[in-house]
């Protein structure tokens, strides 16, 4: 199109852009290339069939050339019936967007779509990357203040990837690793939903990242804001190293090995996230947080992980409003010094918190269901105060193989023979009398009335033996 | 197979007409419907903090029910000479062994239903029941126990002369299976190479029929990744069909081998009884 005279370019631009664009390549030869290269890539699709193997239709429509035609400020219109094949690299601010669904669809080793140009729009279209290295992802944003929106990413390897890429906006938009269907693939495998590396300022808000290695990964990228995702069937949910000032808020986490870790971050801000059912690998969590000082971790649930709350070498942070339900552990906390722990809500674990190694933190009015208080004075907290005994976190912490003594029942009756000096004990010096928060998660009051009949029949079988064998005279 | 039939029979008659199975009876069901009106979750499923209390419970109190009953039951026959009499027919001891096994295997497992029969009512009936499955799993593991504690009685049974020593015998056995086991296990094994110690532990556990339940209903109840990476591979081991099917593997043989040791001590003391004679 280069080779045009101004005035056909921009009709030609006009015909491209404007109206629904329809496969209409201007050079014979080149079509025949395309076609050749396409089909060469299906063969290879077929010799080694990954079952996400990018499914480029023989007719499917070069995306390079299109985008090379909008020139800065147009909007290229894909046309959501058919198939787009990448990659391709927008240089040029365009916004590019679809009147129904577009695929658009990649066999090379280069992601589908590098945006290498400030102020790129992408909406609406979905991409189904071939690449198997979880290293390289489907869409790579080199540029800043783009805005990626409702896209549909299915991809072996990595979905978006940020590089020195600032003040971005990915929203609404779902994520998907391969073969979803089987969740034992190695993470090793897999890539990340969205991984930012050296990024500042990029807003995350309201995607679904199934599937994946980490959901949405942030490394040296400050103040990134995570807001309303949901991340399930992946490593961990949330990520985030070196990054200061990261905000994580009302995020869902499920079925990961680990909900939301922060590692060695300052002035995060983890708010209002729900974690639920982190059990399945043995190191799965909640929340985890190592080497996380001067944050703030309030009103997020955490319900029925391994470890609802891990703490490890953590400083200055305030944690406030918390529901820690139905976990193995409720808390964890090691090394951890200065933080603050209120108002939060401990029912239903297992275990409702350990403490090893840490000095100087307050606990006050939390609830602790398992506690017996006493109130003598009418303020509705109690005047004895909660202890974590360290004991079992001691005794595996130099040999794991004892961890196979969780809950046994002698544990306790050995436990209370070591309670000598409970004086550097973690203690929440005035407990809750009753839950701070509205509703301890009560469970299912109907599947608590199921036993009725089962226990019926219990009892009177039990009874029926005992008449007929054991009291009647035969 | 008759003679194990009328023993079996007879032990259950003998057995309801035993004070001490009303009792215990009368223990266990209120303790199961106390711990179920003090816990205010109602069905939830999976591990929880009502499940854990619920599998101590039933670890304090079914090992030492089993124990006891099931000691007695035999040495009670060397003391009042029930074992004279029949011995004088033509009765073989280890129909006698197993019948009396088969016959006590009943009596607690009613005892059992009763219990949770009660509860299943009451709990239903709060709106504070389990959810059917964590139901389904106690009953099971309670009668677990009680099957592998009671081929652990039999020898107690034959080994004791009168219930006096087999009430102490049977506390002790109690004692250092459920309460002192973890102290006494991690005193021992800490004098053991690090690398010795998972295997020897696991080697323990296979050893103590209520550790193997207890860890066994855990990774069903899917808990099991609270055991850490050393545990890994168990736990995906049980997790499997296969696993269950080599868990009653363990339990079966480890009943047989028990009642087997019993009976053949028992023989024994039949024999010599009789040269004596």
């Amino acid at each position: 199109m280069q080779g045009l005279p101004p005035l056909r370019r921009a009709l030609r631009l006009r015909e491209l852009v404007n109206i629904k664009i329809r496969a209409t390549p201007h050079r014979p030869f080149k079509r025949a290339i395309m076609a050749g290269t396409l089909a060469l890539l299906c063969c290879a699709g077929m010799v080694a069939p990954g079952p996400h193997a990018a499914r480029a239709a023989p007719d499917a429509i070069p995306l390079q050339p299109l985008i090379d035609a909008a020139s800065p400020g147009q909007t290229l219109v894909l046309s959501g019936d058919r198939v787009y094949a990448g990659p391709a690299v927008v240089s040029e601010p365009i916004t590019i967007s679809s009147d129904g669904e577009a695929v658009v669809t990649n066999g090379s080793d280069r992601p589908a779509l590098t945006l290498a140009a400030d102020g790129i729009v992408i909406r609406g279209i979905a991409v189904q990357d071939g690449q198997k290295d979880p290293k390289k992802p489907a869409i790579l944003v080199q540029s800043d203040g783009n805005r990626l929106e409702r896209l549909r990413i299915k991809s072996q390897g990595g979905g978006i990837f940020l590089r020195q890429a600032n003040d971005n906006l990915i929203l609404d938009s779902r994520i998907e690793g391969a073969h979803p269907e089987n969740p034992d693939e190695p993470y090793s495998r897999r890539g990340n939903g969205i991984d930012l590396l050296a990024s500042a300022r990029n807003v995350i808000e309201g995607n679904t990242i199934v599937h994946v290695h980490d959901g949405v990964y942030a490394e040296s990228s400050n103040e990134t804001r995570v807001r309303g995702n949901v991340a399930t069937d992946s490593r961990y949910g949330y990520h985030f190293m070196f990054s200061a000032g990261s905000e994580l808020t009302d995020n869902v986490g499920e079925g990961n090995v680990t909900g939301g870790m922060v590692m060695a971050v300052e002035g995060a801000v983890v708010k209002g996230n729900r974690f639920e059912k982190q059990t399945e690998n043995v190191n799965s969590q909640g929340i985890l947080l190592f080497d996380v000082h001067r944050s703030d971790i309030s009103g997020n649930r955490v319900v029925g992980n391994r470890v609802g709350l891990y703490v490890e070498r953590s400083t200055d942070n305030k944690l406030a409003g918390n529901e820690i339900v139905r976990n193995f552990i409720g808390m964890q906390m090691i090394q951890s010094d200065g933080n603050r722990l209120q108002g939060s809500l401990f029912a239903a674990n297992v275990n409702q918190a350990q403490s090893t190694d840490s000095k100087d933190n307050v606990l006050e009015g939390n609830y602790w269901d398992d506690f017996e208080a006493l109130d003598a004075d009418g303020d509705g907290r109690s005047d004895l105060s909660y202890e974590i005994d360290p004991f079992f976190l001691r005794l595996t912490e130099d040999i794991e193989a004892f961890q196979v003594f969780f809950q046994s029942p002698g544990l306790p009756f050995l436990a209370q023979m070591f309670r000598a000096d409970t004086a550097n004990w973690l203690r929440d010096s005035s407990p809750l009398l009753e839950p701070p928060l509205e509703s301890p998660e009560t469970g299912d009051a109907a599947s608590g009335r199921r036993t009725w009949l089962p226990g019926v029949l219990l009892l009177l079988a039990a009874l029926t033996i005992l008449y007929r064998w054991g009291y009647k005279k035969s | 197979m008759l003679h194990l039939k009328t023993i079996a029979s007879r032990e259950i008659k003998l057995g309801f007409r035993n004070p001490w199975a009303y009792s215990f009876m009368a223990l266990f069901a209120l303790f199961s419907l106390a711990l179920l009106l003090i816990q205010s979750q109602a069905g939830l499923t999976g591990y929880t903090s009502t499940t854990g209390t619920m599998i101590n419970l039933i670890l304090y109190l079914l090992p030492l029910m089993t124990l006891l009953l099931g000691s007695f039951s035999l040495t009670s026959e060397k003391e009042e000479g029930g074992w004279r009499l029949l011995s004088s027919f033509s009765l073989r001891t280890r129909a006698y062994i197993w019948g009396k096994y088969a016959g006590l295997a009943v009596v607690l497992t009613v005892i059992v239903a009763f219990g949770f029969g009660l509860s299943g009512i009451a709990g239903a009936a709060f709106g504070r029941g389990f959810s059917l499955q964590a139901f389904g799993l106690f009953l099971l593991f309670s009668v677990l126990i009680i099957l592998q504690f009671l081929g652990l009685s039999a020898l107690l049974g034959a080994l004791c002369r009168n219930r006096w020593q087999a009430l102490t015998y049977g506390v002790g056995i109690w004692f250092f299976l459920i309460l002192g086991w973890p102290t006494i296990l991690i005193a021992v094994l800490g004098f053991l190479p690090y690398l010795w110690i998972k295997p020897a532990l696991v080697a323990l556990i296979f050893m103590n029929p209520a550790e193997l339940n207890r860890l066994f209903l855990i990774v069903k109840m899917g808990g099991g990744s609270i055991l850490g990476p050393e545990y890994y591979q168990w736990v995906k081991w049980i997790q499997q069909p296969l696993g269950s099917l080599i868990f009653a593997g363990v339990l079966v043989l480890w009943i047989v081998i028990y009642v087997e040791a019993a009976s053949g001590l028992w023989e024994r003391g039949r024999r010599r009884g009789q040269e004596a004679a």
